[in-house]
């Protein structure tokens, strides 16, 4: 009231405060609008938030752990939880607006966190980030929750939908993220690695929808291994499939122009160890064999013409039968040659006098030789056989030839299939080495069918060593027969006589250690030596003008003496004359001549000299004798009787200063009061020696001193042993000639007349 | 500009820094990424980060300039205000006043350490520092009650109420 009247009083004031309330009400205005428009747009970008249960989540933390969905940030964790049996993980996150779509019924969550092991390299950006939560595959009616994946897809955007399941025997080194190819192109991944329900290893393989195509009904899953190592005649190969494959291996598949139909999700598979038995998908086959030595399941290869058509799959031996049964899995492109006219053999590497065969099976192991044949009938059961054709028509051959028996006092390391050689040609083999009803070596041996007539009744065996040296004066020799001959030897055979008769089946023959020893065929003559130094059974030769003609057989000693059994070989039987000579040949060495010196190298040897009696003997005393050049020219054999004598056996014995013999031998007569030298005067000069001849002591030099007869002796150097001189008497009184045996005085000097006698003696007086 | 706007400008400032101070104060200020930790942080949340990291007298510093300077100032703004025109406890008013205007810029202190973080903290992959709305609605915040301290002259507070006669 009191305003009213004042206004009145002093003019109206215009009210413009009002107007400027209004205006600076524009600073609350705008915050409040601002801070309001934050918010909204905060909540609108809001979507709805999620329940995720987890077994764990290592490295998800509420409030900063955001979920990921195609590399972008979709949300946000906003709880982590247990639930009230502290077995699970719930996760709440906050998903953004634009994200919504993300609760829905399929879509997958997992935690992502770094892999890092030698065949994966995943999630390398959670190091540095930290772990997520991921989300892929959204789809279905809205779901707010779920169960997150125990590991992370393999896949992270694609669905994986084509599922193809792989059996086999065994699935080593392959893991889940190994590769598939096909044709070199990788397609899949392997998903998972499982024991299923039968115990038998799975694997599931993931193909990417754009190859499924390349699957069908008759492909066929093979391991690529991570390197593979080939050793062959041609060389050495490493193969690396790349280095991925290199550290898991990898899967490869192929349906090898067949042509299959399409198959569905999660088909079975087989799944096969090796490129090749992926490719040998035929019929099973059964083959069985005696002896399956060498066969590897899996590695062991069918060939046919030599290059390999199928593959063993398995081997198993069936004990009722005694066979070892082999599946066989041709490729279906051979089938057809496996019909029961088709043989199997078995080859293994052959190394034997018949050659040497399958010797690539040294590198590449065993293989089963496919011989198909025409005229055949389907069938899968076959019999096979473990040795190669031509040795099993050789067997059977010999089943139908001559055998016979050798036997032997002791056998060298000579086995089964030594080859029997007859002039150098192989006619037969040794079947079989075995100890005889006596306890004594004996070899089962069989003859060719063939050279059934070359196995003469007295047919003599000998052995063939794989090698031989011969030394001589002026030669060494080698022998090696051959490389069979070096590897086992050979059993040699000859009729040193004419032909009598072919041998009855199962003849029996002995054994000798050569062919010196099979040659000598006469009846044994025994020598008598003093001394059988050097000398040895089998080894020690006799010979005749430096001929070899027999051999020692056997050498013992009996009453003080050395007995020495030789034989003699065909044809020298005159040797065998009741008045021969045999005598030890050993080197000497001496002024006189080196002598013998062969016999160094070839070890001693017994001289034969032939006599000239009618009748033959068995029995003779042999000689040592120094050299054999006189004895085979001696005739004259005679005993010296001294009671004192410097002469030595070697002394040279002299007439008119020409040399006609030598001293043999010096010794004790049989009483003990005398020396007795024994002398042999050469053949051509025997005639010089007479009844009345007298011998006398001509070494050293003798000089008479005074009317004392003092002898000097000097040693000659020409004549160290000494020398025996004789003089015969004139015709008168010469006698008759002397014979051998005869004996002589040795006077330690000539009579002057001696001296003075010079008769003329005839030759063959 | 006469008192009677200048009192208006300066409610409607005091205003609107109240209602700032809410998503100021509750939207993060910014985020500390380090090594792929995404960590919001509020103003409050850095105070505590600061302090957890022992720096003890920083925290103490930015507390004071951040948190607590600025709801002094509002609330003593408030009051200031609120008895504009009245007699009551003017030579009160008249120091509160030369404090607010005093202290009012320590509140910056928070934008500061942001802007210099925000700057220095950029390590690629391995951390970094981004403002984010919160820093925004904070400044604002700080703008607000410095101009409404301004705006509002000291002699204002003498001032006799306008409603009343002469």
């Amino acid at each position: 009231m009191t305003n009213q009247h004042e206004r009145k009083d002093h003019g109206v004031i215009s009210d413009t405060r009002k107007r400027g309330v209004s205006w600076v009400l524009i600073f609350p205005l705008i915050a409040a609008a601002a801070t309001a428009w934050f918010l909204w747009t905060d909540y609108k970008a809001m979507g709805p938030e999620i329940e995720i249960t987890f077994d764990e989540v290592p490295g998800i933390q509420a409030g900063k752990t955001p979920l990921v969905y195609r590399g972008i940030d979709a949300g946000m964790v906003t709880a982590v939880e247990l639930d009230k049996d502290l077995n699970k993980v719930l996760v709440k996150v906050r998903l953004k607006e634009f994200a919504a779509g993300l609760a829905s019924k399929k879509t997958d969550f997992w935690v992502e966190k770094p892999v890092i092991t030698l065949a994966e390299l995943t999630g390398l950006e959670s190091i540095i980030q930290g772990n997520s939560i991921r989300a892929r595959n959204p789809g279905g009616p809205p779901e707010y929750s779920f169960v997150g994946l125990p590991a992370p897809p393999l896949m992270p955007l694609l669905p994986g939908a084509f599922t193809v399941r792989l059996k086999g025997a065994q699935i080593p080194f392959l893991n889940r993220g190994t590769p598939v190819y096909h044709r070199g192109v990788k397609v899949g991944l392997v998903r998972e690695k499982m024991i299923d329900a039968n115990g038998v290893p799975e694997l599931r393989l993931m193909i990417e929808e754009d190859y499924r195509d390349a699957i069908c009904t008759t492909s066929r899953f093979w391991r690529l291994p991570a390197t593979s190592m080939k050793l062959g005649q041609h060389g050495f190969k490493l193969d690396v499939e790349g280095v991925d494959a290199l550290v898991q291996g990898a899967l490869a598949f192929d349906h090898f122009n067949r042509s299959g139909t399409k198959i569905s999700n999660d088909t079975l598979l087989e799944l096969f160890d090796t490129e090749f038995a992926a490719r040998s998908s035929g019929r099973l086959l059964t083959v069985s064999f005696d002896n399956a030595r060498g066969i590897m399941p899996g590695e062991t290869k069918v060939c046919y013409l030599g290059q390999p058509i199928g593959l063993v799959e398995s081997v198993q031996p069936n004990p009722s039968s005694g066979l070892v049964l082999a599946t066989v899995r041709l490729m279906p492109e051979f089938e057809y040659l496996a019909d029961t006219a088709a043989s199997f053999t078995l080859v293994r590497p052959q190394i034997s006098l018949q050659g040497v065969t399958g010797l690539d099976t040294l590198l590449s192991g065993v293989y089963i030789e496919l011989s198909p044949a025409p005229g055949g009938t389907h069938s899968d059961l076959f019999a096979g056989r473990s040795m190669s054709k031509e040795e099993w028509e050789r067997q059977q051959a010999e089943r139908q030839g001559l055998s016979f028996t050798l036997s032997a006092e002791n056998l060298p390391p000579m086995g089964k299939g030594t080859p029997v050689l007859y002039k150098g040609i192989v006619v037969g083999s040794i079947l079989e080495k075995k100890l005889d009803a006596r306890e004594k070596p004996v070899l089962l041996g069989v003859v060719r069918p063939e050279f059934r007539n070359a196995l003469d009744a007295d047919a003599r065996f000998w052995r063939v060593p794989a090698t031989a040296i011969k030394a001589g004066p002026g030669f060494l020799q080698f022998d090696i027969n051959g490389l069979q001959g070096l590897l086992q030897g050979a059993v040699a055979f000859d009729s040193f006589t004419p032909r009598t008769k072919t041998a009855d089946e199962n003849s029996r023959f002995a054994l000798y250690e050569d062919e010196v020893n099979a040659r000598a065929l006469s009846a044994p003559v025994k020598i008598r030596f003093i001394n059988g130094r050097g000398v040895a059974p089998g080894r020690t030769e006799l010979r005749y003008l430096g001929v070899p003609v027999g051999v020692v057989d056997a050498v013992e000693t009996a009453e003080g003496r050395v007995v020495v059994t030789a034989r003699l070989n065909q044809g020298y039987e005159f040797l065998r004359r009741e008045d021969s000579i045999f005598s030890i040949v050993r080197p000497n060495i001496s002024l006189q001549g080196i002598t013998g010196l062969e016999t160094l190298i070839s070890g001693v040897y017994i001289e034969c000299t032939p006599g000239s009696a009618k009748r033959l003997a068995d029995s003779f005393t042999g000689r040592s004798t120094i050299d054999a050049e006189e004895i085979l020219q001696s005739g004259l054999t005679l005993q010296l009787f001294s009671d004192s004598t410097p002469i030595n056996a070697g002394a040279s014995v002299f007439y008119r200063g020409i040399s006609v013999g030598r001293v043999t031998a010096k010794s004790l007569s049989s009483d003990g009061r005398q020396i007795t030298l024994t002398i042999v005067v050469e053949s051509k000069y025997r005639h010089l020696v007479r009844q009345n001849s007298k011998f006398w002591d001509s070494s050293g030099l003798k000089a008479s001193l005074g009317f004392l007869q003092f002898r000097i002796q000097t040693e000659s150097i020409m004549a160290p042993d000494g020398r025996i001189a004789f003089a015969t008497p004139d015709n008168s009184a010469m006698g008759t000639a002397a014979k051998s045996g005869d004996s002589f005085d040795l006077n330690h000097s000539p009579r002057p007349e001696w001296l003075k006698w010079n008769p003329s003696i005839p030759l063959g007086d | 500009m006469t008192d009677e706007v200048r009192f208006s400008i300066s409610k409607a400032l005091t205003a609107a820094a109240g209602i700032l101070y809410i998503p100021a104060n509750f939207l993060p200020v910014m985020t500390i990424t380090i090594t792929g930790q995404v960590e919001p942080l509020t103003v409050m949340g850095g105070v505590m980060e600061l302090y957890n990291t022992g720096l003890i007298p920083v925290a103490l510093v930015v507390f004071l300039a951040s948190v607590l300077v600025p709801v002094v100032k509002i609330v003593s703004l408030s009051w200031m205000l609120s008895l504009h025109g009245t007699a009551i406890a003017q030579a009160r008013r008249m120091k509160v006043h030369a404090f607010l205007t005093r202290i009012g810029t320590w509140a910056m202190i928070d934008v500061f350490l942001l802007s210099i973080l925000v700057a220095v903290g950029q390590l690629g992959i391995l951390a970094s520092v981004q403002a984010k709305p919160g820093a925004v609605f904070f400044g604002a915040m700080i703008i607000c009650t410095l101009y409404a301290a301004d705006i509002y002259k000291t002699y204002m507070i003498w001032q006799p109420p306008i409603s009343k006669p002469t």
